[in-house]
């Protein structure tokens, strides 16, 4: 009996990207219509001057807050207009290039990319290894499988400028694009290319699903952040007409490619910029809400923030675009709801700063009132909020992928810092294999916040152990579980990386 | 070659299953289930023999009393030690509440006498039987271990001992409560006519026991409702668990029909008399819900104490992040869901009489707590070691609630009326008289000093009492009313008398007067 390690990427798909017996769009109507007046009470009472504590930690708190709720409001927004696609086949055989992107990742993660690809059905397939790593291994790869090989002179615009290159020297009508990890389902074409019947549309993206969830907590938290945005938030941009390209797992007219010049070079998230230029070009997009592709999470978390640090700069720095593009307010608005989101660590370190002020003897924002009042105003508002993240995502979305995007609040921090600066990032590589040992490195900014936390919590407790230092003890606890429940991967040893060699073919669930 | 012959399916049973409408896997889930890691469950013998240790750990707190009588007691040993005639009148003319507790107190005292043991006996029978129907009933949704860690928590838990020893309704609520849950979770399962029995026994008790019952009930009867809906999407035969439900509901109707008239002569009779002056809360706020929480799990802690706890909500805001993507059974689900609602029923009953939401009078939402809280331990946490560390630190904190609220004369419900009498006992002549207020401690005054003679302050004091000690005995001072009469009184013997001497008890004053 063979000791060979299925490769994760072939078994079956644990996530339904659809809930199959009951409809979000109603459940999350619902919700609507008890968050709204819940949002008004809630900011109604804190907007009131009489609230104002320490003013400029109230302007801070307001600025915070007003924040999360054009976050929650474009959230409910979103997932309220969900379409959900059906797979459709196509009505004419057609020519599809299978472009396959790759930079000096290791071989036997691309070989099984590749054996997928070839066995794309539904459609005249050319398959491609767009080598940007001048790696030998891969064009003898390439060979065993009989699919051609893309080498360039230059290796300039990362990705971008490698599928960009890619489009000259190839002439299928239609470019399905997977990531080197991505290993796609026979059917991925015949789901997929019935759509590009309608000629107004630019691409078809699918789920960037993750494989290796069952023994990675990096792994599973991160897909745990993906299934919400590839659930209901997907479902809910096509619904709105918003859907932007995610760069792997998808479908493009080659004609909607051209039309704009390819893939923007000069930005860390080539794939939301060429969304803006298509769209401002009149082309629309959609989304199936389908797993035709399993990949691989990012298994370390020196991955994670590798690939958080790139997308939050790529988004960030996209806003500027996003704000001079021609596009109707709808499409405008996703645009910046999706780009500001990479905002969100700016709040988090902004409640984290609360108690630690408050409890160095410092002020608090709001002054005046006894918690019972807030209370009273805030429950509502955040449990509706809540319920709403917990229905959208259909259980999917966790407490441990609450905690890592919140462990890496200085991502969003310093993102922001390097893009106000104008200083440019270079286009880096998600790892897809695990480095395999502990990394307190990735967390350091985490562990810090978590160290001065604790620290003033002690001081404060010294101090005067009042109900006002409790409570403020308490929410500095609620920040430290939090951060160290996104740190604690870092801090172990990480079990091996999940993908391993070929099984057989059969095995594809 | 040994082989394993396949069960014989006994065709008559699984006749009489499909006619029942019995389906292992259904609204609740299969007993004994742990779909989370299939572990096996605690063996049958050793959780007899924990379940054993437990019920003696619990049955010994709840002896260990650290207080007496105080005013409801005494009302109710008063009523219990009149004939049955006048026990019957005295509650339906002066009373808010069913009689089911204090016929049983009628029957202790005439069995056991009225010492403080005898008339605490039911109380403390019922509430060490909490301890083992909690855990059946944690068995029946989940498993033995959940029910031996949820048995566990009810051992120690500190507002439940604390109404084990009090001649009150409350722990029969929650005993008769729990009944109620687990038998109607068999007859929904099983649906023999034991379980049909069994429920409608224990809800008639549960009913006739404190108008409050009447609110797990209703939750109860929504349960029926998503049973039956539940089988019906599900194709499931939903014949005989209707008719279980139609005729179970009769039998309440049956029974409210006498409850609400009692019930409704009570509430006119009384309800031109003063307020009882033992609520703790007269607003229904934010604070007196979180309070209640904090006594509901770690029992009645001084005010300070209850502050620092309240001031800890933010707590709560992790515990609802850390259920983020959590799902849980249907079972978990469905038991929060009727905690729920009960809350949220109690704070609708509450807000007509914001005196009304006090833990005690949703003493039965303790067990149920316990048993979601002993879950999230037995189904989130993997390793046993681990599970035991955390289960031994929530008991813990039960335990060190327990002390502080058995011993810390902080306690805001530890009135020591016996301590005050004992005191004036000690003093007093034969023509000695004391005055009261508020006038029920002449209740509590009878149980203790029944040769004392006794007046509230509200009458005047005779000129033949002149030259004999007066003790006044004062309680709830907190109350502007019962203060103002206390000062006015005090004041004026002041002026006519000389002042002995000044005691105070944990919520109870005596002034001395010669």
């Amino acid at each position: 009996m063979s000791t060979t390690p299925w490769d994760v990427r072939l078994r079956r798909v644990t996530w339904q990207p659809v809930p199959s017996n009951w409809s979000v769009r109603r459940r999350v109507r619902v919700l609507i219509v008890l968050g709204v007046p819940c949002a008004v009470w809630y900011f109604g009472w804190l907007l009131n001057p009489d609230r104002v504590g320490t003013p400029y930690l109230y302007g801070i708190l307001i600025a915070a807050e007003l924040f999360n709720l054009m976050q929650a409001l474009g959230f409910w927004w979103t997932v309220a207009n969900e379409r959900v696609r059906e797979r459709r086949a196509p009505s004419r055989r057609l020519a599809v290039d299978i472009f396959i992107p790759v930079y000096k990742e290791p071989p036997d993660i691309v070989d099984l990319t590749v054996a997928a690809a070839v066995g794309l059905r539904g459609a005249e397939v050319r398959v491609h290894v767009l080598d940007d790593g001048n790696d030998d291994a891969m064009r003898d790869l390439a060979a065993r499988y009989g699919v051609g090989y893309i080498r360039r002179p230059e290796h300039t615009g990362a990705k971008a400028g490698n599928i960009n290159h890619a489009l000259t020297r190839t002439d299928a009508p239609f470019i399905a694009v997977f990531d080197s990890d991505h290993v796609a389902d026979p059917d991925f074409l015949e789901a997929t290319l019935g759509w590009m019947d309608d000629p107004k549309i630019a691409f078809v993206q699918t789920p960037q699903y993750y494989a290796n969830t069952e023994h990675n907590r990096i792994a599973a938290a991160s897909w745990a952040q993906q299934a919400l945005f590839f659930g209901a938030i997907c479902r809910g941009k096509d619904g709105l007409n918003a859907v932007f390209c995610c760069g792997t797992n998808v479908l493009f007219r080659r004609e909607a490619f051209e039309s704009v010049g390819g893939f923007p070079t000069n930005s860390l998230t080539e794939d939301f910029e060429l969304s803006i230029h298509l769209h401002e070009r009149g082309w629309s997009s959609a989304y199936l809400p389908d797993v035709l592709a399993r990949g691989l999470g990012p298994e370390d978390t020196a991955a994670y923030v590798s690939q958080q640090q790139r997308w939050a700069r790529g988004c960030l720095s996209g806003l500027p675009r996003a704000l001079r593009a021609r596009l109707p307010l709808r499409l405008k608005a996703q645009y910046l709801l999706s780009g500001l989101y990479f905002l969100s660590g700016w709040t988090v370190l902004i409640y984290m700063c609360f108690p630690v002020v408050r409890l160095l003897g410092g002020g608090q924002p709001i002054g005046g009132i006894d918690a019972p009042v807030f209370l009273l105003h805030f429950v509502p508002y955040y449990a509706v909020a809540l319920t709403m993240a917990a229905i959208a995502g259909a259980g999917t979305y966790t407490f441990a992928a609450f905690a890592l995007s919140a462990a890496n609040f200085w991502i969003h921090v310093l993102s922001t810092i390097y893009t106000v600066l104008g200083k440019k990032g270079s286009f880096v590589v998600t790892p897809k294999k695990g480095a395999g040992a502990r990394q307190p490195a990735a967390v350091m900014p985490a562990l810090v916040a978590v160290g001065i936390l604790v620290a003033a919590s002690i001081y404060g407790l010294a101090r005067n152990p009042d109900a006002a230092t409790i409570n403020n003890v308490s929410f500095a606890l609620v920040h430290v579980s939090i951060l160290m429940t996104g740190c604690w991967a870092a801090l172990q040893k990480p079990p091996a990386p999940a993908s391993g060699a070929l099984v057989p073919a059969e095995a594809v669930a | 070659m040994q082989t394993l012959k396949p069960p014989k399916a006994n065709s008559m049973r699984t006749a009489f299953r499909r006619l029942r409408g019995a389906h292992e896997a259904e609204l609740f889930g299969a007993r004994g289930r742990l779909p989370r890691r299939g572990e096996p469950d605690t063996n049958r013998r050793t959780a007899a023999l924990v379940l054993a240790a437990l019920v003696l750990a619990g049955l010994g707190l709840r002896l260990a009393v650290t207080r007496g009588i105080w005013l409801d007691e005494a009302i109710s040993i008063h009523q219990a030690r009149l004939p049955l005639n006048d026990l019957f009148r005295t509650l339906y003319n002066g009373d808010r509440q069913p009689p089911l507790h204090d016929l049983v107190l009628w029957l202790t005292i005439r069995a056991f006498g009225h010492g403080e043991f005898a008339v605490r006996l039911p109380s403390l029978i019922a509430g060490t039987l909490v301890i083992p129907v909690l855990y059946e009933l944690g068995r029946e949704l989940y498993d033995r271990r959940t029910g031996l860690v949820a048995a566990a928590f009810a051992a120690v838990s500190p507002v439940l001992i604390w109404y084990s020893q009090e001649v009150r309704m409350y722990e029969f609520v929650a005993l008769f409560g729990l009944l109620a849950l687990l038998m109607q979770l068999r007859a929904i399962r099983n649906g023999t006519m034991l379980n049909w029995a069994g429920y409608m026994l224990a809800t008639a008790a549960l009913l006739w026991s404190h108008y409050f019952g009447l609110i797990l009930i209703a939750v109860q009867q929504l349960i029926f409702v998503a049973a039956l809906v539940h089988r019906k999407r599900n194709r499931q035969p939903v014949k005989a668990l209707a008719l279980g439900f139609a005729y179970s509901a009769a039998v309440l109707v049956m029974q409210l029909v006498p409850l609400l008239v009692f019930a409704h002569h009570q509430y006119q009779v009384t309800s031109g008399a003063a307020g009882s002056p033992s609520g703790t809360y007269d607003l229904l706020s934010f604070y007196s819900v979180l309070a209640n929480m904090a006594w509901a799990l770690w029992g009645y802690q001084p005010n300070a104490t209850t502050v620092l706890l309240a001031a800890m909500w933010p707590l709560f805001l992790l515990g609802s992040l850390v259920l983020l993507g959590r799902g849980g059974s249907r079972q978990t689900m469905g038991l929060a869901a009727a905690a729920l609602t009960l809350v949220v029923l109690l704070i609708v009953v509450s807000a007509f009489d914001r005196s009304l939401f006090e833990v005690r009078n949703f003493l039965i939402l303790v067990p149920l707590v316990l048993l979601l809280i002993a879950r999230l331990i037995t189904g989130w946490i993997r390793k046993p070691s681990a599970r035991l560390l955390v289960a031994g630190g929530v008991a813990l904190t039960l335990l060190v609630g327990l002390a502080d609220q058995q011993l810390n004369k902080g306690n805001p419900r530890l009135f020591d009326f016996r301590g005050a009498i004992a005191d004036i006992k000690a003093d007093a002549g034969p023509n000695s008289l004391v005055l009261y207020e508020p006038s029920d401690m002449r209740y509590v005054l009878e149980y203790y000093a029944p040769e004392l003679r006794s007046q509230p302050l509200s009458q005047a004091v005779s000129a033949g009492r002149e030259g004999s000690p007066v003790f006044v005995l004062a309680s709830f001072q907190s109350n502007r009313d019962f203060f103002n009469k206390t000062n006015k009184v005090v004041g004026q013997l002041t002026f006519f008398r000389t002042l002995v001497r000044r005691v105070k008890t944990p919520q109870t004053l005596v002034w001395e007067f010669r």
